[in-house]
């Protein structure tokens, strides 16, 4: 084997905090090959990123190499001083971040951006060369109008072109290899797909190394030709992403494997071992008996924003009791805005929301905290951390609706939290916590004792395993699953994740621009799509090897 | 939960140590001002000329006044005053400020455009010349200083209040506590207001000194507290007619009280907001 370009041995950081020296990554080596794509897998926490930004020396300030070598084409970085790190760095390695819009200058114009970096390392660069050749990096990345995007600033710009500048920026130096932390993170489906399409034909196109960090299992087995698990700061699995998927050694690897939906998976089987699934009734198919009346009706609903923006223009559907229907669609979609009219979180501009047959898009949502029918509808949140008052302690959080609505207090409000807590498999002893203290799991747990506390009817939910690790969303799914079926809600599933849509609903709506494209059992959707629309989302699925099709070895050519 | 409050509270202390010498300071004044009957040597109003004008002495620490009066009693009395004046002032204008910025935040609109319009009408005011305007009009008594004290600072409560309020009006938990049934106010005062105070308490330290000085500067010209109430305010304006005399003791005690409380206020800010914030109880 030639030397790889970029080596990593045992290598061992430690964090100082408050509660002393924490080993964030133990022991840890890879190596990255010239022109190959190493993958870094991982839940949050897990030390992927921490052991990437140790090679770049951007860990923060608390952060320090205890133990281990890190050397670059041969040449030992590991305690290598700014100076000498600044030929290595850029020109050598070069990172695109997570959030693209967040990493960009947002009061400097992306060719202003371009150029900077360009004569950072070539000072020889007059500037009209450097236009153009900020010019032909747009290019590069595919950026439809380039001469027009040179002049925009970072917001005007969408995220997946936001992503593409960036990534403009990071090849600009011609680096050897490039560091991508969670590239995608934050996309819709489709655009991620183009994002990583192009930046995995640049690096193959220019002959570079890159090293992926993500928390998806899915775009490892597309897009790396090794991937290395990590757990808890070590390492516990090395293998190509055939191998990893269709035969997993380490039990980590495995519950990752088993947690991450595919187009075939069922919500029990999504964790190992303990299902919570195997003691309720499955259920019987739930789809609405023709002429039974719907709990919830949308009539022809229209949100027009200040300004006149159309964000949903007059959508229609019914949910029937003990329903689940998906509400699937890209950023801008306007399933968010479906959502919280239904939530009644904001006004109707036009139409009407019949909930069991009573008319509620007539009451403005500041005055619907009074209406009966509150407790009826509740939201899961799609963001865990953001939905609780830091303030409040879980036990708060849960208890605020039964005090609201129920008017419950003293012992009965001790008695039904507890239920609500234990229902949702949240230990009683986390109660007095607040949410800092609290994993992102167990947030979401607290999120949804909160919104089933006045045993509503329909819960909406919006993205609700949109921020949790692969692992964490099994659990939660299924934990949905069994509270649908022990309690007989109706769920409005809002998702951008086709897989968990397939999984936990028995309709499925599409929307895009504001407008239904598509209607339909979720299984005829998924396997016999009308609309153009949908099938390009469905097209933009990661595949994941299966065991049965493991023959394949080379990975995307 | 008690135990872990008070350990928080020590572990930032420690952290800070400039935080813990004016908390420290701070909670002698206080007592000074409690228990004042009990500390001063002398009676702080009565006269006693035979021993007017005399200089720091073992019998008088500081010295005696023109009357006679034990320049240190006097000080340690005003030290109730004052604190009462300021604590009082601020208390008002943060309670009124708190609500009033939290409302219009929350509910933006013409409400908030009218109490934003006004606001900067009431900070385009020198605001001492105000709080002077205000004492003269509604008579020259201790709740008044309180009340022009406490409007003059209202200004700043509001505007911070509503900036506060304002970032996190759209955040998750302010709608979640929508869909949990609970309306504007229970939403500004049980879920908006607590999450602000961490940020106040710096704003309501600082405030406090600035209230001392204001409460001080008011009875320095004779607005306000009257002789012969022991107040620093009057004591070093009384004090200043005799220092060309070289009988420099009168203004040092009650200057010098006056400055350290304003500092001690000043640097207890920080540390409050680390205490009063859960996010950082680990």
């Amino acid at each position: 084997m030639t030397q790889p370009l970029l080596n990593v041995e045992n290598l061992h950081v430690q964090f100082k905090t408050r509660s002393g020296l924490v080993d964030a990554v133990r022991n840890v080596s890879f190596s990255v090959q010239q022109g190959k794509t190493l993958g870094i897998v991982g839940e949050s926490g897990s030390g992927k990123s921490v052991s990437v930004y140790a090679v770049t020396h951007l860990l923060e300030a608390a952060g320090r190499i205890v133990g281990g070598r890190i050397s670059y084409a041969g040449q030992d970085i590991t305690r290598a001083t700014w100076k000498t790190l600044r030929t290595v760095h850029g020109a050598a390695i070069s990172m695109v971040f997570q959030n693209a819009r967040a990493a960009l200058n947002p009061i400097r114009s992306v060719g202003d951006q371009l150029c900077d970096v360009l004569r950072a390392y070539d000072r020889r660069l007059d500037k009209p060369t450097a236009h153009k050749k900020a010019l032909d990096l747009l290019k590069a990345v595919l950026i439809r109008e380039p001469e027009k995007r040179l002049d925009a600033y970072p917001h005007e710009l969408s995220g997946g072109m936001c992503q593409r500048v960036m990534m403009a920026l990071a090849i600009a130096s011609e680096p050897a290899l490039l560091i991508a932390d969670e590239p995608t993170t934050g996309l819709d489906v489709t655009t991620q797909k183009s994002v990583m399409d192009l930046l995995h034909r640049i690096v193959r196109e220019r002959g570079m190394s890159m090293i992926l960090i993500t928390h998806d299992l899915g775009l490892t087995s597309e897009y790396c030709d090794d991937v290395v698990v990590m757990e808890c700061g070590l390492v516990v699995e090395k293998a190509n992403p055939v191998q990893l998927f269709t035969d997993p050694q380490h039990p980590y690897t495995r519950k990752l494997v088993s947690a991450s939906p595919t187009p075939t998976s069922r919500v029990q089987d999504l964790v190992d071992g303990e299902n919570l699934l195997t003691l309720v009734e499955p259920r019987t198919p739930s789809v609405m008996p023709a002429g039974s009346a719907p709990i919830l009706e949308v009539q022809n609903a229209v949100k027009r924003f200040d300004g006149g923006i159309l964000a949903v223009r007059g959508v229609s559907f019914k949910i029937g009791h003990g329903e689940s229907v998906g509400l699937v669609g890209e950023s801008g979609s306007g399933k968010s805005t479906l959502s919280r009219l239904i939530c009644r979180l904001a006004d109707l501009s036009e139409g009407e929301i019949i909930f069991d047959g009573e008319g509620i898009g007539g009451t403005s949502a500041r005055d619907f905290h009074k209406n009966a029918l509150r407790r009826d509808i509740q939201l899961v949140f799609q963001d865990p951390h953001d939905s609780l008052n830091p303030r409040f302690t879980s036990f708060d959080s849960i208890a605020h609706p039964l005090r609201e609505l129920d008017g419950l207090s003293g012992t009965a409000l001790k008695a039904r939290v507890a239920e609500c807590a234990a229902l949702c498999g949240l230990d009683a002893s986390l109660l007095g916590r607040f949410p800092h203290q609290l994993s992102g799991g167990q947030k979401a747990r607290v999120g949804i004792a909160r919104a089933i506390a006045c045993r509503p009817r329909l819960l909406v939910l919006d993205e609700p395993t949109a921020a949790l690790d692969v692992s964490v969303q099994a659990i939660v799914l299924q934990l949905l699953e069994k509270l649908r079926r022990e309690q007989g809600l109706s769920f409005l599933f809002v998702s951008h994740d086709l897989n968990v849509v397939r999984m936990m609903c028995d309709r499925t709506i599409v929307m895009r621009n504001g407008e239904i494209v598509e209607m339909g059992e979720s299984r005829s959707v998924f396997s016999n799509p009308s609309s153009e629309y949908t099938r390009s989302l469905l097209e933009a699925i990661l595949q994941v090897p299966q065991a049965e099709r493991a023959s394949g070895q080379e990975v995307r050519p | 939960m008690k135990n872990s409050t008070f350990s928080h509270i020590l572990w930032t202390l420690r952290g800070n140590p400039v935080t813990a010498v004016a908390a420290v300071g701070l909670c002698v004044l206080a007592c000074l001002a409690i228990f004042s009957a009990g500390i001063m040597p002398y009676d702080p109003i009565v006269s006693d000329v035979p021993n007017a004008m005399q200089g720091p002495s073992w019998a008088h620490w500081a010295g005696t006044d023109q009357l006679g009066r034990d320049v240190l009693s006097r000080t340690i009395a005003a030290t109730r005053l004052d604190f009462l004046i300021a604590l009082s002032a601020v208390a008002l204008s943060f309670v009124v400020g708190a609500v009033v910025g939290s409302i219009c935040g929350f509910l933006g609109g013409w409400l908030d455009r009218a109490v934003g319009r006004f606001v900067d009408v009431l900070m385009a005011f020198p605001l001492f010349v105000l709080a002077m305007a205000l004492v003269a009009a509604m008579g020259n008594r201790l709740e008044n200083i309180v009340i022009a004290t406490a409007f003059i600072n209202l200004p700043f409560y509001i505007r911070f209040a509503r900036a506060e309020v304002n970032v996190r009006r759209n955040a998750g938990w302010v709608e979640s506590a929508r869909i949990c049934g609970a309306g504007t106010w229970a939403t500004v005062l049980k879920f908006l207001l607590p999450n602000i105070l961490p940020a106040m308490a710096v704003q309501l330290s600082l405030n406090l000194g600035w209230a001392i000085l204001n409460a001080a500067g008011l009875s320095f010209i004779g607005l306000g507290v009257q002789a012969p109430t022991p107040e620093w305010g009057i004591m070093v304006a009384e004090g200043a007619r005799f220092i060309s005399n070289g009988d420099w003791w009168l203004v040092v005690m009650p200057g010098s009280f006056l400055v350290v409380t304003v500092l001690f206020f000043n640097l207890l800010g920080d540390g409050l907001r680390d205490i009063l914030d859960p996010r950082m109880r680990t």
